[in-house]
């Protein structure tokens, strides 16, 4: 059904000067799905995501979110349609909790819109939803890494969006925050059918949580599919040059990857 | 706590802080050579405001004081707010436009594009006056539009324009528009004195002509750029961010840039260059109220306000009847405040490893 197709990429091409980031990527993205993208450093992970968050683009007409070209977006329709955790989340200015939260609104007031009551209550839906809740009224200097990363995903889950693009959302945590956010995440594709594109370093944690896999290397798609297609030890062998062994996960029966050394 | 539940605080504050300027308006206008009292500097003020001067008798007061209040130092008290006012909140526009605590009209060349401006039409004998306003001062609009401009070109590439690539190309024009003045003055011995003036930034040409021209100039740009305070906390949190939080980036760096130089050359060209205003006052409001430009931009207003007030009160008074350019003590209170903001960053990054 073509309803689905919530992003289509066509023959998308990207260079930052000269060298060609990511090469004629086509590829598409269906409603309510977790879409994990894998492949080593430099592979185009973040130019990918970029693009589609229209924070990099091309001249040429190549991404079409709900058949409509990203291009014919305004800034503003954009960003309520699509939300964005960027990789870096560090800030450097001193705001408290949830007036970083808060600003998820912004996409929804005019320039003379004072915050309603429904506002703050979204607001605080999203903050429980990631575990920040309680620091609310914390600097965004006092907080760590891990913690910024969960305040930063709230405010992208207060933005209240079909498509949510994150850019190594659990770099910084630790293994309890990484399950849970990952656990958040797909809670939001199954019951509001938000569709979720995240870049991920974790083989393991992709297979567990992702639908579908978009392994790239250098620039082009190697493999898309099922955790199941994509991450067997052959494509993992040659993606990443290293030798692995992978196993069914005996809780979930996903894919396990269990690396011995690299090539 | 969030802005939205400490925003009433925050107006009393505000409203406090005017207060106090009110009261510190009375005080400057008591200082000077002549010796008028603070009742009657008051009684004077007041009977010249349209609804409140039947309240208000003065026939007790000598003429010569009504004078020198209204005419001499009331022009310049006001100038001097505004003045402060702007410089400031310029200072803070663009510290967060730019995510660089170093930001100010100063790093960007336009203060200097404009003292080089004002020197050129000194050095050529443009002395004339329309409605006022000298030569010298449209020249000093001029410098300064078109410092900005220049600066802003070289830093452009590919339809956007990098904060470090703009600010480096900002100190290279103003080290060359400063070198070039200093160069007019080595040439133009005999008219030094004029250019001093506009290096160092004086008010003792104030005059309620010079009020009338930049007031509304810098009150809009005040008002507009404060309607842009939800854009500046999002564009000083990072450019992506605020991209994707529905701001168009690049299209607002260019707005506020403009409003921002357009103010900039208003003050510059009735009071000269003006430093570490725009750098000092926003940094210590920053540090009082945090870095929310919704609180941070009306209290940076008020804040330059004060300042400036002080200062150049402090500038007509203390060597009195010379007259102390304003620029060298705002300098003087400015320049140790930044070394302090150095210290404690220091101690700060030597207890944390």
């Amino acid at each position: 059904m073509k309803d689905d197709k919530i992003i289509c990429v066509e023959k998308l091409s990207f260079s930052y000067s000269t060298r060609a980031t990511l090469k004629d990527i086509t590829t598409q993205f269906i409603k309510g799905k977790v879409y994990g993208i894998l492949g080593p450093n430099g592979s185009g992970k973040s130019t990918l995501l970029k693009n589609i968050a229209r924070l990099l683009s091309s001249e040429k007409e190549t991404i079409y979110i709900s058949d409509k070209a990203l291009n014919d977006y305004k800034r503003k329709e954009l960003s309520q349609k699509i939300a964005v955790m960027p990789q870096n989340t560090s800030i450097d200015f001193d705001f408290c909790v949830e007036d970083i939260v808060m600003m998820g609104r912004s996409p929804y007031l005019g320039r003379f819109d004072v915050e309603t009551e429904s506002d703050m209550e979204i607001v605080n839906t999203a903050m429980n939803f990631t575990g920040v809740y309680a620091f609310k009224d914390r600097s965004i200097k006092e907080i760590s890494g891990g913690e910024m990363q969960r305040v930063v995903l709230a405010r992208a889950i207060a933005q209240q969006t079909e498509i949510l693009l994150l850019d190594e959302p659990v770099s910084q945590l630790d293994i309890h925050h990484q399950l849970s956010i990952m656990d958040a995440v797909t809670k939001l594709a199954e019951n509001k059918g938000i569709t979720v594109v995240a870049v991920l370093h974790d083989l393991n944690l992709a297979a567990q949580y992702c639908n579908e896999i978009i392994l790239l290397n250098d620039g082009e798609i190697y493999k898309t599919g099922t955790p199941e297609e994509v991450l067997t030890y052959q494509n993992i062998e040659t993606v990443y040059k290293i030798v692995c062994l992978v196993q069914k996960n005996p809780v979930s029966g996903k894919p396990h990857v269990f690396p011995v050394k690299s090539l | 706590m969030s802005y939205l539940r400490k925003k009433y605080t925050y107006n009393l504050i505000l409203i406090i802080c005017l207060f106090v300027l009110v009261c510190l308006v009375g005080i400057s206008g008591t200082l000077g050579s002549a010796d008028i009292s603070f009742a009657d500097t008051f009684r004077i003020i007041f009977s010249k405001i349209p609804l409140l001067k039947d309240l208000v008798n003065t026939e007790d007061i000598k003429a010569s004081s009504i004078l020198i209040i209204t005419k001499i130092r009331l022009p310049r008290i006001v100038l001097s707010i505004l003045i402060g006012m702007c410089l400031s909140v310029v200072g803070t526009t663009l510290q967060g436009l730019f995510r660089n605590p170093m930001a100010d009209t100063g790093v960007l060349g336009i203060s200097y594009g404009a003292g080089l401006g004002a020197a050129i039409a000194i050095v050529l004998g443009m002395t004339e006056y329309i409605w006022g306003i000298g030569l010298s001062a449209v020249f000093a609009f001029v410098g300064a539009l078109t410092t900005i401009v220049i600066v802003y070109n070289i830093a452009k590439t590919n339809g956007r324009v990098p904060v470090i690539t703009l600010l480096l190309a900002g100190i290279a024009i103003s080290f060359i528009a400063s070198s070039m003045t200093q160069l007019i003055m080595v040439l133009n011995r005999d008219k030094v004195e004029m250019i001093v003036m506009w290096t160092m930034g004086s008010l003792s040409a104030a005059s309620w002509k010079k009020v009338i021209a930049i007031g509304p100039i810098i009150f809009l740009s005040t008002i507009s750029i404060i309607f842009f305070a939800r854009e500046l906390n999002m564009i000083s949190i990072g450019e992506d961010t605020a991209s994707s939080l529905g701001i168009n980036v690049e299209k607002t760096k260019k707005l506020l840039l403009i409003i921002c130089s357009i103010a900039t050359a208003a003050c510059v060209s009735v009071s000269g260059v003006i430093g570490f205003v725009g750098i000092a006052v926003p940094h210590i409001i920053r540090l009082m109220v945090g870095a929310d430009h919704r609180v941070l931009l009306p209290y940076s207003a008020v804040g330059g306000a004060l300042f400036m007030l002080v200062c150049d009160t402090m500038a007509r008074t203390l060597a009195s009847p010379a007259d102390i350019p304003v620029g060298i003590i705002t300098s003087l209170f400015g320049a140790p405040f930044f070394v302090y903001l150095l210290v404690k960053k220091k101690l700060k990054a030597t207890s944390n490893g």
